[in-house]
């Protein structure tokens, strides 16, 4: 049977950080009832459910917390009607540390969940301040604490690296911290300054700046920024999390099934406000605005099947496959492409890989074709020889 | 119409300052002779080019001929020669006002006489023309007729008392210009029976007619089956068709007679063969002599074209062949460049030229093009004692040859506020000016002259000038003689490798300041690459600046989840269509717009 994932949006949060470009807002109680009331509809018009197998349910916002045990839940629920999910599917909600107590993680493990993924970002309280997160150390420690009391044993934290004012020692705190908490995932992101929020305005300058590998007082330097990141990849390798995609590590068998199935270009149906989706090779975009989604909510899934969109080109799967592919550690796999495209793909990309393995960059092993730790610095060259 | 006698024949042009209303004043006074209606009348009429309207300047001459019914009951033929209104342009300038007895002037009733106001009447007294002031724009607030009117008698020293003062936007007093044009400017004189003598004052290219004549009959008559000849090219063709210039359209005729200002067309192919300034006479019955005053318009500054993909150079090649076949003051030869490949070594009247010809290149032709930096024509006085015109700074022969060389300079007048003086004092001395004087034209305004080297000001000394005086400048030039100087080829380096298309001939005073900042402009440019690239100045193989864009070390996404994937991609997408307009240099990828950031190295 084919698989999918499922991916719900939840687009509340308590407060918006400076850094944060994602779909979300505080909201109303009336604004959050009316959303799960849209979600649900959506996810009833999603047509020929039965048909595939749901290997993962990801919850991620915004802060899907924000929203009563309850109530995800009751759209955990739906989804069993509707869909045939997995017995061992790994069903994820995102959290943050201030929108979530004992009682309430308690109530999402009864409720099926099995992996949380904690927005902690950091264990140093200045930072966490200059993000704007309205969580402090403590509160990430007690959350973890909650998280295993209420009996989750598969947890992920996200960390941030390249913070302004970030020095290198405040970086391998936050690592240090995270790696004595039991935690079988952790994501280490650094940060992106996004067009259309605060930290554009404040740190636009500073950004141009370190881009032209300039130093400048406000951000820390690429250098610094590179020597973080190898000092992530080592020392977390060092207690057993395995560099598995650019930003993600995990302990043995722990990487995050749902995100791996991104960049392997498994089917997901997003569900709620923007949310992405890619099924039968075309990929949707909901309204994200929340007038117009309220509206289309119990039209979505079936106009766009109805419509039938033209699926992207041949050329253009071959390309996701490998841009997403090499995300991960393990990279591409070159029999599963030719099984998929019918084609060698040393015949589609051979000057191009040819010309990055001879710099080093890329690596042939066995059926894998992957990034060498120098590539992974700079895949993003490399990624655009592929578009 | 052809009854209407000589005496009521009344050929003028308007002469202005960029933005005081000539085109306006121009589609007035086509209104009001009636043979448009205000519905028929697009704006300014006269300036047709796209080009032209967008940047609110004349490049080619137009020309109209209207009847007026004057308030004393008699019709008036009205030939409104239309001139081009930059300094570019000045020899064709010259050339319409030489197929006048009059010119109207526009002075704006709130700025005053300009530079370009002054050079053009200058020119126009040059003539022998019956200047006819008119004071525009009196419905602006700022605007200030009576010091204007006396501006104009102190400074140009002609009677402006009576000058109508107008608004031609709004169309106020339109008809005092036009009763003074029937009683101000006399009428042509000439012989219609006499051996044909007609000034060529422009000419176009329409690909079913051929080349399109503009001419001013002098003496004689010019007739359809007439075989004319032009006496300086020596080109000789038979008349297919004359006629006169119909608002936006051309009208045949039977004849164009001493006097008469209008059109003629004979096969001829190339608008080389029909230059402005040439004299038109019948081949078998010549006058005895040309009309005074022809000379070929030689190209002041020149710079490289290519298409910035190869594969177009055939594209560019027929794309400027027939913009000059419009345009006779283009020139272009095949060239070759290391860094650039095939391409074009291009000559232009001024920068202005250059740049709305590599506009409607890109625009008309739809090309995607590389230029170099504009160079002068140096004089390369050789060892051997041969003199060499030098347009490609890759082709200065090795130093060793050469015993000296010579620079164009160029006479410049500015006219400023007196608050500016100084700081335009200032720039003009550190573009090697030398200075000549200054006159107050009024306590608040001065004329200031210089002589400058024209390379310094082919770059970006307009921009200079203009940012300086806060947009107040105005500036004229005309080249006055080649001098000596010393003259170094500056080279740039990139990764080690020179890149000819970036060379280029400056004073050896500046070759060290020029040198660092073009280093840091082309530092900002280069994208960083895997690898650390060096950016050298070099004269003569001497390093003089170096500048260096740091290594990439990290270019990563981050985070590319589920709903990443299409903006990622797209970011991706950029980062290679980024790459496509780029040019390889060794192992560098330089974008093409650096090869022209160069030419803008003042401070913002």
């Amino acid at each position: 049977m084919e698989q999918m994932e499922i991916y719900i949006h939840i687009p509340f949060c308590l407060a918006k950080c400076g850094y944060c470009d994602f779909l979300s807002f505080p909201a109303s109680q009336e604004t959050q009832k009316q959303y799960l009331e849209a979600l649900l509809r959506e996810i009833s018009g999603f047509p020929e459910a039965k048909r595939r197998q749901v290997t993962s349910v990801f919850f991620g916002g915004g802060t899907p917390t924000a929203l009563p045990a309850e109530a995800l839940a009751e759209i955990l629920s739906l989804l069993r009607q509707h869909f045939f999910i997995a017995a061992d599917a790994e069903i994820t909600v995102e959290c943050n540390p201030r929108t979530t107590d004992l009682a309430k993680l308690a109530a999402l493990r009864q409720a099926g969940v099995n992996r949380l993924s904690i927005g902690v970002q950091s264990f140093d309280d200045t930072m966490l301040k200059t993000l704007g997160r309205i969580h402090t150390k403590q509160d990430a420690l007690a959350v973890i604490a909650d998280a295993k009391a209420a009996g989750f044993s598969n947890i992920s934290a996200d960390l941030m690296f390249a913070l302004p004012g970030q020095s290198m020692a405040v970086w391998k705190n936050s690592l240090h911290t995270a790696t004595q908490l039991g935690l079988t995932h952790i994501s280490a992101y650094s940060l992106i300054i996004e067009e259309n929020t605060p930290f554009y305005t404040q740190y636009h300058k500073a950004m141009l700046a370190k881009e032209r590998g300039e130093d400048q007082p406000l951000l820390p330097s690429e250098d610094e920024e590179t020597d973080m990141y190898l000092y992530a990849v080592s020392y977390l390798a060092s207690c057993g999390y395995q560099r598995y995609e650019i930003s993600n590590f995990a302990k043995d068998g722990f990487y995050c099934r749902h995100n791996d199935g991104y960049w392997l270009r498994t089917p997901y149906a997003g569900f709620g406000l923007g949310a992405a989706s890619l099924v039968g090779e075309c990929r949707y975009e909901n309204p994200g605005d929340l007038q117009s989604y309220f509206r289309e909510a119990s039209r979505l899934w079936p106009d766009r099947f109805l419509r039938a969109e033209a699926p992207m080109s041949a050329e253009e799967a071959m390309a996701e496959t490998v841009i997403l592919g090499l995300r991960r550690q393990d990279g591409v796999s070159i029999s599963g492409f030719r099984a998929k495209f019918g084609l060698d793909l040393w015949e589609r990309y051979g000057n191009i890989i040819e010309k990055h393995v001879n710099n080093g960059y890329l690596q042939r092993k066995g059926d894998r074709l992957f990034f060498t730790d120098a590539g992974f610095l700079i895949s993003n060259i490399c990624l655009a020889d592929f578009i | 119409m052809q009854d209407i006698p000589q005496k009521n024949i009344r050929n003028f042009c308007i002469i202005a300052h960029i933005d005081h209303g000539k085109s306006t004043l121009a589609d007035r006074i086509i209104e009001k002779t009636g043979l448009l209606t205000s519905r028929e009348m697009s704006e300014q009429v006269l300036d047709n080019m796209d080009l032209e309207r967008e940047r609110g300047i004349t490049i080619k001459a137009q020309t109209v001929r209207i009847i007026y019914h004057a308030n004393n009951g008699e019709e008036y033929i009205f030939n409104l020669i239309d001139t081009p209104g930059h300094v570019d342009f000045n020899y064709e300038v010259s050339r319409s006002l030489a197929a006048c007895e009059g010119a109207v002037l526009v002075v704006d009733a709130a700025q005053g006489i300009e530079a370009q106001t002054l050079a053009n009447v200058y020119m126009a007294i040059d003539h022998d023309l019956e200047v006819l002031p008119v004071i525009n724009k009196i419905d602006l607030p700022s605007a200030d007729p009576e010091r204007v009117v006396n501006e104009i008698e102190d400074i140009i020293g002609i009677e402006a008392q009576d000058a109508p003062q107008i608004s031609a936007k709004n169309g106020i007093n339109i008809e005092d210009v036009l009763e003074q044009i029937v009683e101000r400017i006399p009428a042509p004189e000439g012989d219609p029976e006499k051996e044909l003598k007609a000034l060529i004052f422009d000419s176009i290219y329409d690909s079913y007619k051929g080349v399109i004549v503009f001419v001013r009959v002098m003496d004689g008559t010019i007739r359809k089956g007439s075989r004319v000849r032009m006496m300086a090219t020596e080109a000789v063709a038979e008349v297919v068709e004359v006629g006169y210039f119909g608002p936006g359209q051309f009208i045949p005729c039977e004849k164009l007679s001493a006097g008469a200002v209008g059109y003629f067309t004979a096969s001829i192919k190339n608008v080389r063969d029909t230059r402005v300034g040439d004299t038109v006479t019948e081949d078998l019955r010549p006058c005895l002599e040309p009309l005074p005053g022809y000379k070929k318009v030689n190209s002041m500054v020149y710079c490289g074209i290519y298409p910035a993909d190869g594969a177009h150079y055939q594209d560019l090649r027929d794309a400027l062949e027939k913009l000059q076949l419009n345009d006779a003051a283009i020139f272009y030869e095949a060239e070759t460049s290391a860094a650039l490949g095939f391409g074009f070594r291009c000559g232009f009247l001024g920068l202005l030229h250059l740049e709305i010809v590599q506009e409607r290149l890109e625009r008309e032709y739809n090309l995607d093009l590389v230029t170099t930096a504009p160079s002068v024509i140096y004089k390369v006085h050789k060892n051997d004692h041969t003199v060499m015109e030098l347009t490609n700074p890759s082709n200065l022969p090795d130093p060793s040859e050469i015993e000296y060389m010579e620079e164009p300079v160029v006479d410049a007048e500015i006219i400023v506020s007196s608050q500016y003086i100084g700081t335009i004092m200032d720039l003009c001395q550190e573009r090697r000016g030398e200075y000549v004087g200054i006159e107050y034209l009024e306590e608040t305004r001065a004329l200031i002259k210089y002589v400058l080297p024209l390379n310094e000001i082919i770059y970006d000394f307009f921009d200079a000038l203009k940012s300086r005086s806060r947009g107040y400048a105005s500036f004229d030039y005309e080249l006055k003689e080649y001098r000596r100087s010393n003259m170094v080829k500056l080279d740039i380096l990139i990764n080690r490798e020179e890149v000819d298309a970036l060379s280029f001939i400056v004073h050896e005073d500046s070759a060290y300041e020029r040198g660092r900042k073009m280093c840091e402009k082309l530092k900002e440019e280069i994208p960083r690459h895997l690898f650390e690239i060096p950016i050298q100045a070099a004269v003569g193989g001497r390093i003089i600046a170096r500048e260096t864009v740091k290594a990439v070390r990290k270019d990563v996404l981050a985070k590319c989840y589920g709903g990443d994937i299409t903006r990622k991609k797209k970011l991706l997408e950029k980062q290679k269509e980024g790459k496509k307009r780029m040019r390889q240099i060794g192992n560098v990828e330089i974008p093409q717009k650096a090869f022209m950031s160069v030419l803008k190295l003042e401070e913002d």
